[in-house]
C-alpha cells in the first residue's frame, strides 16, 4: 500500500512539473511548425509570470492577472513576429533578445515596484489556482487539466483543420502558400499569438500554481527544457507531450531522490538527474529514435521574390 | 565543431585560471547564450565578432563600476541595455535597411538626373 501511495505520489508530481513544460513545448510547436524558431520561451515565460504574479498582487483579481500575462506573452510574440516575419531578422537572436530582456527587465521592475530585491509579495489566496478535487492523483489544479486538453487540440488543430494545414504548409515550403493565395506572414502572426497565448498560460501556472510569488529566473531553463522535448517528440504535439512527460517524471525524481541512497550505487547526486533530460535528448535523438526531421523553412525569413 | 569545442574550453580557462583561480557553480554567467548574441551581431565575421565583443565587455564592466557608485542602479539594468541592443541591432537590423536603400538611392539619382538636365 505504501509503494503505491508512493507511485501516484510521484505521478501526481509528474504532471505538476511537466504541466508548464508541455505549455512551452506546444508554444514552440505552433511557432516552429510555421517556420520560425523560438528560443525566446524562456523569456516570455518568465515575462508573464511576472505579469501575472505583479497583477495578481496589485488587484487580487485572478481574472485580470491570467489576461496580464496572456498579454504580455503576446505582446513579446509580436515583436519577435515584427523582427523576423516582418522584417527579415534573425529569429534565433531575436528570441535570444527577447530572454536576454525578460531576464533583466522583470527583475528592474520587481525591484522598483516591490523592493524586495526583484521578487514579488505572494499573492493572496483567493488569486491562487487550487487543486479542484481532494483525490491523490486527480488533485490538481485546472490548468494542469487544462494542459492535457491542450496536447489533443493542438494535435487536431495542426493536422485535422484547413488553418492547421495552411501553418504547416508555411514552415515547409512558404513559397507554395503564397503562389495559393494564402498570406504567410498572417499564418506565421497567427500562429505566434497562439505561441505567446500558450507561453503566457506557462507563466500562469508558475506563480498562481506552482510557487505563490514571483522570483527572478524562475523560470529555470524551463523554456530550453520544452524545446529540447519539443525536438525529442519530433515536432509533434502527442510526442512532444510524451517527452514533457518523461522529463517532468526525472524532475520529480531528482526531488524524491535527494538524500537518498540506492542499494549498490550509494548517493546519487542531485545535479545528475537534473541534467539526464539534456543527455536523453542528445543521447536518443543520436541513434535510438531515428532521426528528428525540422520543418524545412524553420528558420528562413520568407521573402517575396521579385 | 571540435575547433568550436576548444574555443568554449578556453573561455573557462580564461575565467579559471585568470578571474576566479577557483571553480565555482555557473562562474559562466550567461557569457554562452550573449556568445551566440555577440557572434550573430557581428554578422559571423571575425572583425565584426572582436567588435561586438568589445561592446558588450564595455557594456559588462561598466555596468558593474557603475552600480558600485551610484545607489539603485543594478546589474540588471545592464542586462535590459544588453538586451535591448541584441533586439535592435540584432533582430531588427534589417528593419531599417531598406529606408536606408531608398534614401541612398534618391540621393545618389538626384544630382546624376540633374547633370543629364543640365
Amino acid at each position: 500500500m505504501d509503494s503505491l501511495l508512493l507511485v501516484v505520489d510521484v505521478f501526481a508530481s509528474t504532471l505538476r512539473l511537466a504541466t508548464p513544460l508541455i505549455f512551452c513545448a506546444l508554444a514552440g510547436l505552433l511557432s516552429e511548425r510555421a517556420g520560425v524558431i523560438d528560443i525566446g520561451l524562456e523569456g516570455k515565460m518568465l515575462f508573464a509570470a511576472f505579469a501575472a504574479a505583479s497583477v495578481g498582487v496589485a488587484t487580487q483579481s485572478l481574472w485580470l492577472a491570467i489576461p496580464a500575462a496572456l498579454l504580455v506573452a503576446v505582446a513579446l510574440s509580436l515583436l519577435h513576429g515584427f523582427a523576423c516575419v516582418t522584417h527579415p531578422g534573425n529569429q534565433v537572436i531575436s528570441g535570444l533578445a527577447i530572454n536576454i530582456i525578460a531576464a533583466g527587465l522583470t527583475v528592474v521592475l520587481g525591484i522598483a515596484w516591490f523592493a524586495q530585491g526583484g521578487q514579488t509579495p505572494p499573492v493572496a489566496d483567493s488569486v491562487r489556482l487550487k487543486p479542484l478535487l481532494d483525490v491523490a492523483l486527480l488533485g490538481q489544479n485546472i490548468l494542469v487539466y487544462l494542459a492535457l486538453v491542450l496536447v489533443l487540440a493542438v494535435w487536431w488543430l495542426l493536422f485535422r483543420t484547413r488553418f492547421g494545414l495552411r501553418l504547416r504548409a508555411v514552415g515547409e515550403n512558404p513559397a507554395m502558400v503564397d503562389a495559393a493565395g494564402v498570406s504567410v506572414a498572417l499564418t506565421r502572426y497567427m500562429a505566434l499569438v497562439g505561441n505567446g497565448m500558450l507561453c503566457g498560460l506557462a507563466g500562469c501556472y508558475l506563480v498562481l500554481a506552482q510557487n505563490a510569488s514571483f522570483a527572478p529566473h524562475m523560470t529555470a531553463g524551463r523554456g530550453f527544457m520544452a524545446l529540447a522535448a519539443m525536438i525529442f517528440g519530433k515536432w509533434h504535439p502527442v510526442g512532444a507531450f510524451w517527452a514533457c512527460l518523461l522529463f517532468g517524471f526525472l524532475d520529480a525524481l531528482a526531488i524524491r531522490l535527494q538524500g537518498a541512497k540506492l542499494p549498490g550505487v550509494g548517493e546519487i547526486p542531485v545535479q545528475f538527474i537534473q541534467a539526464t533530460p539534456y543527455l536523453l535528448t542528445v543521447i536518443l535523438l543520436a541513434g535510438f529514435i531515428g532521426k528528428a526531421v525540422a520543418p524545412k523553412a524553420l528558420g528562413s525569413p520568407y521573402v517575396k521574390s521579385r | 565543431m571540435g575547433v568550436s569545442g576548444a574555443l568554449a574550453g578556453m573561455v573557462a580557462m580564461n575565467e579559471l585560471s585568470g578571474v576566479h583561480h577557483k571553480l565555482l557553480t555557473d562562474f559562466v554567467a550567461g557569457a554562452g547564450f550573449t556568445g551566440i548574441a555577440v557572434a550573430l551581431m557581428g554578422r559571423n565575421h571575425p572583425v565584426g565578432i572582436i567588435l561586438a565583443s568589445l561592446l558588450f565587455g564595455v557594456i559588462f564592466q561598466g555596468g558593474a563600476e557603475v552600480a558600485f557608485e551610484i545607489q539603485g542602479f543594478t546589474k540588471d539594468m545592464v542586462v535590459v541595455l544588453q538586451g535591448l541592443i541584441v533586439l535592435f541591432s540584432g533582430a531588427m537590423a534589417y528593419t531599417l535597411t531598406p529606408l536606408v536603400a531608398r534614401a541612398y538611392h534618391a540621393l545618389t539619382r538626384a544630382p546624376s538626373a540633374e547633370a543629364a538636365h543640365g
